[in-house]
């Protein structure tokens, strides 16, 4: 299954195969860093407003594509919003990965992250944070990335075929 | 001299930021006034904002999530770029990560420097601290010794750059404490919260469908 995590609201994409699409079609709280879903319930957000259960959905994927406007070599703050909530995919425990300390996995799927950033004055230093921050990301989630791709505008990624 | 030192931990207390900070303080002594705020997950940006519009620096501490600063701080900057409220000034940040390598803090600390490049502020430096986890279990040790050396050295550095409102090289630090005994550490933590909360060692593994 392929999951969908955007800033866009109404998104128009062409999409193949069973997917998910989480975008801000509901107001999301943000993390309060009690990490009671490593702690008091393990795999699961407890804050109950429609996106606690995103850790669980990233378990059953296969793909995850971020489509976000670059925001000083970030995600926005809503797809960040959703990763901070989503931490559950992930055990709290380390792992010594590639010489570095990362999180041990709590599923044993493997994500393909493939990221579209769009905006319209995005510099060649914002772009290389954000490749980075993708590829940190997939260290974190097990991973592997696929193709980090930006567009000049959200107009750009209308209908695009994923 | 007014540095704005803002708390920018999701939590509304108790945060490895606060314990950080207070060593920073330390060393920012009496050398400049300090308008000291809380940007927890609850807190209204326009509270904020009125709270720290005056100071000629601002220096934002906050824990490393998922790679990155949390999504609060990243919508606080966002509000502060789309409502064009703050220029000119000199920017810090310290990110703390609970990985053991301060390094991992780098794209996060880069994403406040591009805020400042977009908004006319000056990036004036960061710390990326590694070993966040361990603060707390330091509290006693006194500030610049023990495995907080190294640490504290690089606080004591951008402690002296904001006090003279200059710029300084970001710098990424770890813990003077060996790795594995940290994730040792880190591992013994977990186990006991979730315990604490009544559930097994095994429960932190837990796959739901």
């Amino acid at each position: 299954m392929k999951l969908i995590i955007t800033d866009i609201k109404n998104p128009n994409f062409n999409i193949s195969g069973e997917h998910q699409i989480i975008s801000p079609q509901r107001d999301i709280k943000p993390c309060i860093g009690c990490f009671a879903c490593w702690t008091k319930t393990p795999g699961e957000c407890i804050i109950r407003d429609g996106y606690n259960k995103t850790g669980i959905t990233m378990g059953k994927c296969d793909e995850l594509i971020i489509i976000s406007e670059c925001r000083y070599g970030s995600v926005s703050s809503f797809v960040k919003n959703v990763q901070d909530r989503a931490i559950s995919y992930i055990h709290p425990c380390f792992v010594i990965k590639k010489g570095e300390m990362h999180h041990k996995r709590r599923y044993f799927n493997t994500l393909k992250l493939t990221a579209y950033f769009y905006g319209n004055d995005i510099t060649e230093e914002e772009k290389e944070n954000a490749r980075n921050l993708m590829q940190s990301n997939v260290d974190n989630y097990n991973g592997e990335l696929g193709k980090v791709y930006f567009y000049n505008s959200k107009e750009d990624l209308e209908g695009i075929a994923l | 001299m007014k540095i704005a030192i803002i708390n920018a931990s999701p939590k509304t207390r108790n945060s490895n930021s606060e314990l950080i900070l207070s060593d920073l303080k330390h060393y920012l002594n009496d050398q400049c006034e300090i308008i000291d705020t809380k940007l927890s997950y609850n807190c209204a940006f326009n509270r904020v904002y009125n709270e720290v519009k005056d100071a000629d620096s601002w220096l934002f501490a906050y824990p490393l999530y998922v790679d990155n600063m949390p999504s609060h701080l990243l919508k606080f900057l966002e509000w502060l770029s789309d409502n064009k409220l703050s220029t000119k000034r000199n920017i810090y940040a310290i990110c703390n990560c609970g990985f053991y390598e301060g390094v991992q803090a780098e794209c996060a600390i880069n994403v406040v420097k591009f805020w400042c490049n977009k908004t006319g502020n000056v990036f004036s430096g960061g710390v990326g601290v590694g070993g966040g986890e361990a603060f707390d279990a330091l509290k006693s040790v006194p500030v610049g010794y023990g495995p907080k050396t190294s640490i504290d050295k690089a606080l004591g550095t951008i402690a002296q750059a904001i006090a003279t409102k200059s710029t300084t090289s970001s710098k990424f630090v770890n813990l003077d404490y060996p790795r594995f005994l940290y994730k040792i550490g880190a591992t013994g933590r977990w186990h006991k919260l979730i315990r604490k909360n009544g559930g097994k060692v095994k429960d932190l593994g837990r796959q739901l469908t």
